[in-house]
Parts: C-alpha cells; structure tokens; sequence
C-alpha cells in the first residue's frame, strides 16, 4: 500500500510541479462554463427572420413575439441575408401580399410554419373557434443541456486513461520504466499506483462540471458508479496503448481511436431506432452514456447503474485479456 | 526545396513503418463500415405524443383529431402527465369539452423557452384558420435557388468526421512529433544544419497532409461515389490541414512538456467543437461562434459534398485558412528558432 501511495505521489507531485493536474481538473469547469452560457441562446432561437427597416409595424411586432429579427436596408440585403450559409428567411410585404423570401435548403416544416404564422396575421379577424393553452409538466432541464453534459462527462473520463497514456509514454521516453522494473515494487503495485489519478481526477472534473451545469439533484452515487466503470475501461486502453509505445505520435493517433467509438456510440444512442441499438451493444461508452443519461434525468435505478456498469466492466476485462500479453510484453 | 522533399520522403518512410500509419488506416476503414453498416440513411426523430381526451360524451367527431392520429391514447390527466415524466422527449395534448366549447392544452415538459411557447400556440391557430371555409392563402414562397439540394443524415456527417479527423487532429500529432524529435535531439540537430527547423517542421506537417488527404480520399469516395469534386476536396483539405497544424505548431511553441501542450491543445480542440453545435441547429448563429474556425470549415466542406454547393464560398475559406496557416507557420518557425528549445 505504502509503494503504490509512493507512486501516486510522485505522479502527483509531477503534475503540481508543472500545473498539470490543476489544468486537468479545470479544463471540464472551464468547458461546463463556456457551454453554460451557450445553452439558453441555443434554446431560445427557433427562427430567425431578416426584414426592411420601416416594414409594416403591426406584422413586426407580430413575428417579434417567437422570432428574432435582423432588420436591413433594401430586398438585395435581405437576399444577401438569406443566401448565408445558416437558415435565415426574408419577410417583405409586397402591396396586399407577404412574400417569405427562402435559399431553398432549409427545413420545410420551418418554411411551412412561418406562412401559416404569417396568414394568421393576416386573418387576424378571423376567431379561433377553440381555445387554446399552453401547460407543462414543470421539467427545466433543456435536452441539449443533458446532452452536452452527458458527452463532456465522457470526454473529461477519457482523458483520465489519457493521463496514464501520456504519463506511460513519458516513462517509455525516459526509460524509467526499466528501474521501476529492478526496484522493489511489484508491477501490480505501480498499475494501481499510476491508474488512481486517472480515476480520480474524471471524478472530481464531471462532479464540478455537473455543479456548474445547476444539475444539483442527481444522484451522486450512481455517477461515481458509472465512472469508475468507464474509467476502467480508459485506463486499459490507456495502459495498452501508452505501455507499448515510445513514441507519442501512435499514442496519439491512438487517441483518436478512442475518440471515434465514443462520438459513434453517443450519436447512435441518439439516433439509432430501438431495434439497432443492438449495433452499439460492444460499446463500453453507449452503456456509460445510457447510465448518465438516466442519472442526469434523475431516473436512474441501482439496478440500471450496476447492470449497465457490470457490462461496461466485463467489456473491459474483455478488451484487457486480449491485450494482456501486450501490456506485459510492453513493460519488458 | 530538394533537400525538403528529401526530408519529407524519409519522414514519410519513417511514419509508414511505424504505427501511426496502421492506426490511422485502421481508423478510417473503422469509420467506413460504421457509416455503412451501421448508420442509416436517414435518421428518425420522431417524437410521441400523448393523448388525453377529457369530453362530456364520447362522440370524437370534430375534425381537430384527425391531426392526433398517431398520439398514444391516455385515460387520465394524471396518466398524461406521468407519460411525459417518463419521456422527456414526448409532449401531451387534453381536449376539454364542456358544452360545445372546446379548449386545447398543449403540455410541454417545461424547459421550453417563451418564444417556442408563443411559436407553438400561434402555429396551432394559424393551422386551424387554415382550414377554416372561405380562407385565402396571402404568402408566397420566393425561393433564391432553383433546385436546392440537401446531403441525407449519413452522408450530414462527413463534414464533421473532415473536420475533426483531418483539420483538428493535425494540431494533436505534430505536438506529438515535435515532443518526441525534441527528445532525441533531432530539433536542435536541424537548426544547425542548412537546412533549418522551418523544414523540419514544414516536412513533418506534409506527412500529416498526406495522410489527412489518402483518408479523407477514401472514406470520402466511399460513402458518395462520383458525385464529389475531388481535386477541391484536396484542396480544401490542404488548405484546413494545414492551418491545423500549423496551430500546432504555434500552441506546443509556448510549452515545454508534451503533457501540458496536450492538455492546450484538448481545450483549443474542445472550444472549437461548441463551433459545431450551429451544424445541427442552424437557427443558432451569434456571430461569436461564426467566427470560430470549425464554422467555416465545416459549411465549407457541406458546400464541396453538395451537388450544386456554394463552391465560390469554400474556395474563398479554403484559402483564407491557406494564407492565415502560412503566417502562423512562419511566426511559430521563428519562435522554435529563436528558443531552440520546444
């Protein structure tokens, strides 16, 4: 016990002295910051609307109630507006009609959506013959919130093993790794002595991430549950990559490798119909991104988190029995 | 320039035999099979809805149902609402009727911002009017382009694997290099050869293109075929890559432990990424985030893969990036000059 606290140690004291663990454990804050303030814009835009200034007043104020409105100076401006490469649509009275001015490119229920707002305007004599209201069941938490949360708790878990990748590759370099060999310390000891960091500081990183991100209810628990798990899978994927190698451009590239599965599993968790979700079934990131998704929604069970995870541990101890004579081979 | 190319032919022999080479083959051959295997042409977001049908007798005759087709029926208000807490994705509907006077309530979850709201109410309205005798449709649809054109959702998701693979990943290998170079004192071994670190650093950034440009040439060719322009398609990827790399450059300049350079680079890299967020909601467009590099980027290849794309508008920031790289190029090559210690 005391060798492996002798490895954290070190390793600790090697990322104060040059600012890197800091760095690491600010880097998730820093992100959940940046998205914090992105979100409500992102929420709060459905359609934007380009028109000329001294437009008909009454149908301004009309669109202004679920649009945001751009105002310019002649209909060339509007069409140099509307040809940019993001959806904006034109609105320009032209005598008893209005024109909606579109690129062609952009969604069609939006293009619909805006005509039939703007003939309501227009008929605004006419009564609705029902009334209509508008409730809801009191739930705050916008899906793109939960998302991005949900793949920068993924990312900021990743990166542990990456800390142990880049830490490894740095013994390789300095061959420090060959007097770790001849020391009195088993290897199983400095494995565990060198994997706490990676365990701790995704830990740390998602739990202030989630503070910032006002997810103040979820279920604590279960969130550690779920990274130790995939936290185990990145530190063996750390380990094989980083102790095999002694050269970090196949470190890194191999970074990559790990990257790609993640953003494939979270893509295809969202948009995979149920029946072809099996596909992603191999992924240890599809079942962490169901477990935080469930613990972000405050749906989580103790029998989803421990089902989910122990399949997400079994893929890891898969992934190791098929490397394990290369790591093995790689401390040699 | 003889003497670079001899350089980047050895650094290209080099990186062949090692691993990155089969890593990133391996990474593209992976990336195809999932686009074609496993991701569908098109996705499906559709969304459930739910029912709840509070009428004095149960006669449904009134034409506003035949809209709610496909909702999910429930028995109760309670019901409803329980629906919705268990799918944050569905939205509810109650129908009152008391005495001929009909009232809709539409039931959203609650995040939903107040101009969605009045969006929602005022399009249900507007629908109904529509269908109302005696109604005139006043608007037209002016469209700027004839046949407008659109990728499907797979083929949607090659700009950003271009993006991130090709453009982004440049920044993270040449830190990568230049660590290990410097390690062996190959760094300071050009600087006093004649032919200088700016070959150095220029011939390891073309090994990079190279094979930024082999890959995004196959995965590209193998998900569209012939419908893409691929002489623009590298170019484009030239130009972005190298940007990427000399951003690389320029960032692991300032550090001098490939750790921290890394930790630099994931923050630029994860910043950019927000960048991406307007690709899927393009209703989401401050200016802060257009000027964002992956912006351009990622438009600028939609415009390449479209068949009747924006090209004028690629090639423009194709080559904005292409100049822009090439000043940090020379400005991070002089810093490593000056230091000579990376």
């Amino acid at each position: 016990m005391r060798k492996i606290i002798a490895v954290l140690y070190r390793d600790i004291l090697n990322g104060l002295r040059d600012w890197l663990i800091l760095y690491l454990a600010i880097a998730p804050l820093l992100i959940a910051l940046i998205f914090r303030l992105v979100v409500p814009g992102v929420s709060d835009t459905n359609l934007n609307l380009v028109m000329k200034h001294g437009e008909d007043q009454q149908l301004v104020s009309y669109l202004d109630d679920f649009a945001k409105i751009e105002y310019v100076d002649s209909l060339e401006d509007i069409e140099e507006r509307v040809l940019r490469m993001d959806d904006v649509f034109g609105v320009m009275t032209v005598d008893e009609k209005v024109e909606v001015i579109t690129q062609g490119n952009e969604r069609r229920e939006m293009i619909d959506a805006l005509k039939l707002l703007i003939n309501r305007h227009c008929h605004s004599d006419v009564e609705v013959p029902i009334n209509i209201m508008i409730s809801d069941v009191g739930w705050g938490e916008s899906p793109l919130k939960i998302e991005g949360a949900n793949i920068l708790i993924l990312f900021t878990s990743v990166f542990g093993g990456m800390l142990i990748l880049l830490n490894m590759v740095d013994e390789k370099m300095s061959n420090t790794l060959s007097s770790i060999n001849v020391s009195t310390i088993s290897r199983f000891e400095f494995v565990v002595g060198k994997s706490i960091l990676g365990f701790i500081l995704p830990i740390v990183g998602s739990i202030g991430a989630l503070l910032i991100l006002e997810f103040e209810t979820i279920n604590i628990a279960h969130l550690v549950i779920t990274l130790l798990s995939i936290g185990l899978t990145s530190v063996v994927i750390g380990f094989a990559i980083g102790v095999y190698n002694d050269e970090p451009i196949a470190a890194i590239a191999s970074m990559k490798g790990v990257f790609i599965p993640l953003i494939l599993s979270v893509a295809g968790a969202i948009y995979l119909s149920d029946q072809l979700q099996v596909l992603l079934f191999w992924s240890p990131f599809y079942w962490a991104y169901q477990n935080i998704n469930a613990i972000l929604l405050n749906e989580s069970s103790t029998y989803l988190i421990f089902r989910n995870s122990f399949n997400i541990f079994i893929i890891s101890l898969a992934v190791f029995a098929i490397l394990r004579k290369r790591i093995i081979r790689g401390f040699d | 320039m003889k003497k670079l190319l001899a350089v980047y032919i050895n650094d290209l022999k080099l990186s062949i035999n090692g691993l990155y080479f089969y890593i990133e083959v391996i990474m593209a051959v992976t990336f195809i099979i999932a686009m074609l295997v496993a991701i569908p042409d098109t996705f499906e977001t559709s969304r459930e809805y739910y029912l709840f049908l509070n009428l004095d007798q149960q006669n449904i005759s009134h034409s506003l149902f035949e809209d709610f087709q496909d909702a999910i029926i429930t028995n109760s208000r309670e019901e409803l609402e329980l629906k919705l807490n268990e799918n944050r994705n569905a939205v509810g509907i109650e129908i009152t009727e008391r005495s001929n006077n009909i009232t809709l309530d539409i039931v959203l979850q609650g995040h939903e911002s107040q101009s969605l709201r009045n969006f929602i109410l005022a399009e249900i309205e507007a629908s109904i009017i529509a269908d109302s005798f005696g109604f005139i449709d006043i608007v037209d649809e002016v469209r700027l382009q004839d046949q407008p054109d659109s990728l499907s959702d797979r083929e949607n998701i090659l700009p950003i694997y271009l993006t991130i693979n090709i453009a982004l990943m440049g920044l993270f290998i040449i830190a990568a290099y230049i660590f290990l170079d410097k390690e062996e004192g190959i760094v300071k071994a050009y600087a006093v050869s004649p032919l200088g670190i700016w070959s150095y650093l220029a011939s390891k950034a073309f090994v990079i293109l190279t094979m930024g440009i082999v890959t995004s040439l196959v995965v590209v060719f193998s998900i569209m075929q012939f419908r893409v322009n691929y002489l623009l398609l590298t170019f484009l990827v030239l130009c972005f890559n190298v940007f990427g790399s000399a951003l690389g450059i320029l960032i692991t300049s300032f550090y001098d432990s490939m750790i921290k350079a890394m930790e630099a680079l994931y923050l630029v890299i994860m910043v950019m990424m927000i960048g991406s967020i307007t690709y899927f909601v393009p209703a989401f467009n401050p200016i802060w985030i257009r000027v964002l590099p992956v912006y351009p980027m990622l438009f600028s290849f939609r415009e390449l893969l479209l068949e009747q794309g924006n090209i004028l508008y690629a090639l423009q920031n194709a080559i904005i990036f292409l100049v822009l790289g090439s000043f940090i190029f020379i400005y991070a090559s002089k810093r490593f000059s000056k230091s000579l210690s990376v």
